[in-house]
């Protein structure tokens, strides 16, 4: 039978775990466990990543390296807030340790800086608002990015780019301010 | 139509937006969302941005999921990120025990990313405690190596420490400063205390016999010592922008950003902030210059009402002033000289006076300039302007006395070690049995090679190995002098030690033309046989070179002794260039957004990988020569792999066309190739062999990447 039939399979017949066993079979190392977890994270892990890096390729490796090392990072999962939540960061700082390396993160962070390649909206999900954003300049976008898709605070915004978290704010503010203004004239 | 009365900050905003905060806080707000639609827009946007996003319920990628299993089942793993990554150093809370946080850090060390280790990357893992020093703490180290280091029972930290002043790119010794234990777990444990007045420092890890240092793939470790509000020290980031010089531009730049960031009233930060940017963005826009010159101005203007202006700040002033601005060149120039008269930028400055106003007049001018030194000496930094113009005057006189009084006291402003003064010495007829004598003893000298010469992340073997060039270098200065003394038997013996091994043309030329004028020509023709080998010698060079030492005839006899010589070059140049594997896997994009192995493009035949960037200054200026070079290469059957420090774009496009670059251009997008590498910053050149493993990691002067070439293809 075609390996890709097994993983659907899989899904089919784990459908029926709870979330909490899904996390503990993972935990203790099996296979079928994380395949749950994958199915049903995924979908929105992938567009997380693809968000932060702009890339569908490098948003898949994101993806693929979290859920590798997921087992093991699920003994620093407290239980407590979310599982989404928490899956959400470890996804935001795995993307932006990978374009830290690549100094993508620079260019797409960088105050001031007009990213080189914005993602087509079309690669992105749909929604005005979220087209509105992906519109707006790199340093104000990713505070945007960072709060919604990556579930930062703002301190926690403020030591990834390495300014104060009054800056961050005021950055959000004006993040607001252009969206509000683009979503108007769209009107 | 605004209505002006204040509306709720953005706390209040998402107060609202999520139901948090006060109650009384949320019915403020309200009241204000009544009037204000552009607050209520806020809100709502706030909320929207807020909620889980549609294509999320996209069904899940099969094939991706067979990836991860397939990945797991393989024994892959990857230790994840579950703090955030910081780049502002977090201040550490007193009340928490150090051990605890030692702990802590062993703890997280022996979770170490094993995949890198299996890839073939090299560097440990080493955390200090504390990460935010302050001056002279006692800092405790925890460090866990890789393979090549990991079966020593003691390891060696060793550091390069910086002070307040101490110079860009090199004269800074090096220290052994902890002794690292390994324990059971192992992991290496040792501390150290930072000495006073010591605001920056670099490491590196080796065993004890320094065969084996771990570089951190390059970018070593490092400590800023920072002030109690939990900021780095101004000093502690100057000092690393002078240890990065010459290392990477980019690390270096990023540094002084760091620096106008966190001290963003000082003038120093934008001062060395406009001086970099000029320097590594020749063409920034006009818009940006503006912003620097708005601002060193307003910053200017509100020194001038300070009594208390630092020396080094009133230097830049007085420096920045110096062109363009003659009311305020006098006015900081003034306070300098008031503050500090000996200060080396009125040194530097009044040389430069003096210099104008004695043109033509060496006589003068050293006259005027050993008064300034009885007056304002000795000469350090950038002082060493007066030091070099009164030698250069004395030289051109020919006054021996002169020459050895201005040559000692280069020593003041020489940070390299070495006797600086052998070279001015040999020069001059009369002064050449005092060089040569000070040249045997820096022989011996250099023969120790020092430990405190020895590079913070070089092996003692590759010491001696440079240790040996330097000392042949010294020997062909000898040699030279031993000629010009008539000491003719001496002389031919010591450049024969000297060209015994290595590859430098000008020395061959040298000693070539040293034995042919003693009547040696058979000697005379092995030497230039050797630079007709070389393969940047042009052909026209090579035949003049045989007719002088009278060979046109015997064409054969020519022939077989360049052939000979070209045996030789592989032998001479690869001695020392130990093969060393890419360090990990590294993919490459291309224009169109094809992906490509590093190793596969490397494969088969010798390969040049150069790194460049379109954004640094001295990658820029090297680039059409680097360019012409390729070519030549490519055209001889090298792989030239080119790879840009950006994504591909239409600016890139640009900039290739306007340079005419011909080189084959890739994009480091994922960051892997400079992993592979430990390339640090750009220019840079690598030279691998035909089993793609790296045998050069530089060359100086860019040209010697052909006789690298030559080496590897002959090999």
């Amino acid at each position: 039978m075609a390996r890709g039939n097994e993983a659907a399979i899989s899904f089919r017949a784990l459908s029926t775990l709870t979330l909490q066993d899904a996390i503990a079979q993972t935990r203790a190392g099996s296979p079928a466990g994380l395949a749950d977890l994958y199915n049903r994270y995924s979908g929105p892990m992938l567009a997380l990543a693809r968000h932060l890096t702009g890339s569908v390729s490098d948003a898949e490796d994101v993806v693929h390296d979290v859920f590798v090392g997921l087992p093991e990072a699920l003994r620093h999962y407290d239980e407590r807030g979310t599982f989404e939540a928490w899956l959400r960061r470890i996804v935001t700082n795995s993307a932006l340790a990978t374009m830290r390396r690549s100094r993508t993160h620079e260019r797409r962070f960088a105050p001031g800086v007009e990213p080189a390649h914005v993602p087509a909206p079309d690669q992105l999900h749909g929604g005005e608002v979220w087209r509105a954003v992906a519109a707006l300049p790199g340093s104000l976008r990713v505070t945007v990015e960072l709060r919604h898709l990556g579930g930062l605070t703002h301190e926690e915004t403020a030591r990834v780019l390495g300014i104060t978290s009054g800056a961050v704010r005021v950055r959000y503010t004006r993040a607001l301010r252009l969206l509000r203004n683009a979503l108007e004239n769209d009107r | 139509m605004n209505i002006p009365f204040l509306h709720p900050g953005l706390r209040a905003l998402e107060d609202f937006a999520y139901g948090g905060g006060e109650e009384t806080g949320r019915a403020a707000t309200a009241v204000h969302l009544q009037r204000c639609a552009s607050c209520r827009r806020s809100v709502s946007l706030i909320r929207e941005l807020s909620r889980p996003l549609e294509a999320d319920r996209d069904a899940p990628d099969a094939a991706l999921l067979e990836r991860v299993l397939a990945s797991r089942k393989a024994g892959e793993r990857v230790v994840l990120p579950v703090a955030v990554p910081e780049r502002v150093r977090r201040r550490i809370a007193p009340q928490v025990a150090a051990a605890v946080l030692v702990a802590a850090a062993i703890a997280a060390i022996a979770l170490t990313n094993t995949r890198d280790a299996a890839a073939g990357a090299w560097a440990g893992v080493l955390r200090f405690e504390p990460e935010t020093p302050r001056s002279r703490s006692t800092v405790d180290v925890v460090y866990r190596p890789s393979e090549p280091l990991a079966g020593e029972s003691v390891l060696r930290l060793r550091a390069r420490l910086r002070k307040p002043g101490d110079p860009w790119y090199g004269g800074v010794p090096i220290t052994a400063v902890a002794a690292l234990r390994r324990e059971a777990n192992g992991t290496y444990t040792g501390s150290f205390t930072l000495p006073d007045s010591v605001v920056y420092a670099a490491f590196a890890v080796e065993d004890t016999v320094a065969g084996r240092v771990d570089d951190n793939d390059g970018h070593g470790w490092e400590l800023l010592v920072h002030a109690d509000d939990g900021r780095p020290l101004l000093p502690a980031l100057e000092q690393r922008v002078a240890d990065l010089m010459g290392r990477s531009w980019e690390e270096a730049y990023a540094t002084v950003l760091r620096m106008a960031e966190v001290y963003p009233e000082d003038f120093t930060t934008w001062d060395l902030r406009e001086t970099f940017d000029r320097w590594l963005h020749p063409n920034s826009a006009d818009s940006v210059t503006a912003v620097y010159r708005r601002t060193l101005d307003g910053l200017t203007e509100s020194l001038r009402t300070r009594q208390d202006v630092p020396v080094p700040i009133l230097e830049r002033l007085t420096y920045r002033t110096f062109t363009g601005d003659t009311a305020g060149h006098g006015y900081w120039r003034a306070r300098l000289q008031q503050a500090d008269p000996r200060n080396q930028q009125l040194q530097q400055l009044r040389t430069v006076e003096l210099s104008r106003a004695h043109r033509g007049d060496p006589v003068r001018l050293v006259a005027a300039l050993d008064a300034l030194w009885d007056e304002i000496g000795p000469a350090w930094g950038s002082g060493r302007l007066m030091v070099l113009s009164a030698l250069n005057a004395a030289q051109r006189i020919g006054d021996p006395d002169a020459i050895r009084r201005w040559a000692e006291r280069l020593r003041h402003v020489e940070t390299e070690p070495g006797d600086p003064t052998i070279r001015p010495l040999l020069n001059h007829s009369s002064l050449r049995r005092e060089g040569m004598a000070r040249l045997r003893a820096e022989l011996a000298r250099a023969a120790d090679a020092p430990e405190s010469e020895r590079g913070l992340y070089e092996t003692a073997f590759r010491q001696r190995a440079r240790v040996d060039g330097v000392r042949r270098r010294l020997l062909a200065d000898l040699g030279a002098a031993l000629l010009a003394e008539g000491e003719l038997r001496p002389g031919l013996d010591t450049l024969s030690i000297a060209v015994e091994k290595g590859w430098n043309r000008a020395m061959f030329q040298q000693v070539g033309d040293a034995r042919l004028a003693a009547g040696d020509t058979t000697g005379a023709l092995r030497m230039y046989a050797l630079v007709a080998a070389d393969p940047r010698t042009p052909a026209a060079l090579a035949d003049s070179l045989a007719a002088r030492s009278g060979v046109t005839g015997q064409v054969a006899a020519w022939e077989s002794l360049v052939q000979a010589a070209r045996r030789e070059l592989p032998v001479r140049v690869l001695e020392g260039a130990d093969p060393v594997p890419l360090r990990r896997r590294a993919r490459l994009a291309d224009r169109e957004g094809g992906t490509h192995d590093l190793a596969a493009l490397a494969r088969g035949s010798v390969t040049l990988v150069v790194f460049w960037s379109r954004n640094c200054g001295p990658a820029i200026e090297e680039l059409p020569l680097v360019n012409s070079i390729a070519a030549q290469l490519a055209r001889k059957g090298v792989n030239v792999v080119s790879i840009a420090d950006e994504a591909p774009a239409e600016g890139v496009d640009r900039f290739l066309r306007e340079k005419g670059v011909t080189m084959p251009v890739f994009y480091d997008t994922r960051g892997e190739a400079r992993d592979a590498l430990g390339s640090f910053g750009t220019p840079a050149y690598y030279m691998l062999d035909n089993a793609g493993r790296i045998r050069f990691r530089y060359a100086n002067p860019v040209d010697d990447l052909l006789v690298q070439a030559e080496a590897l293809s002959l090999e």
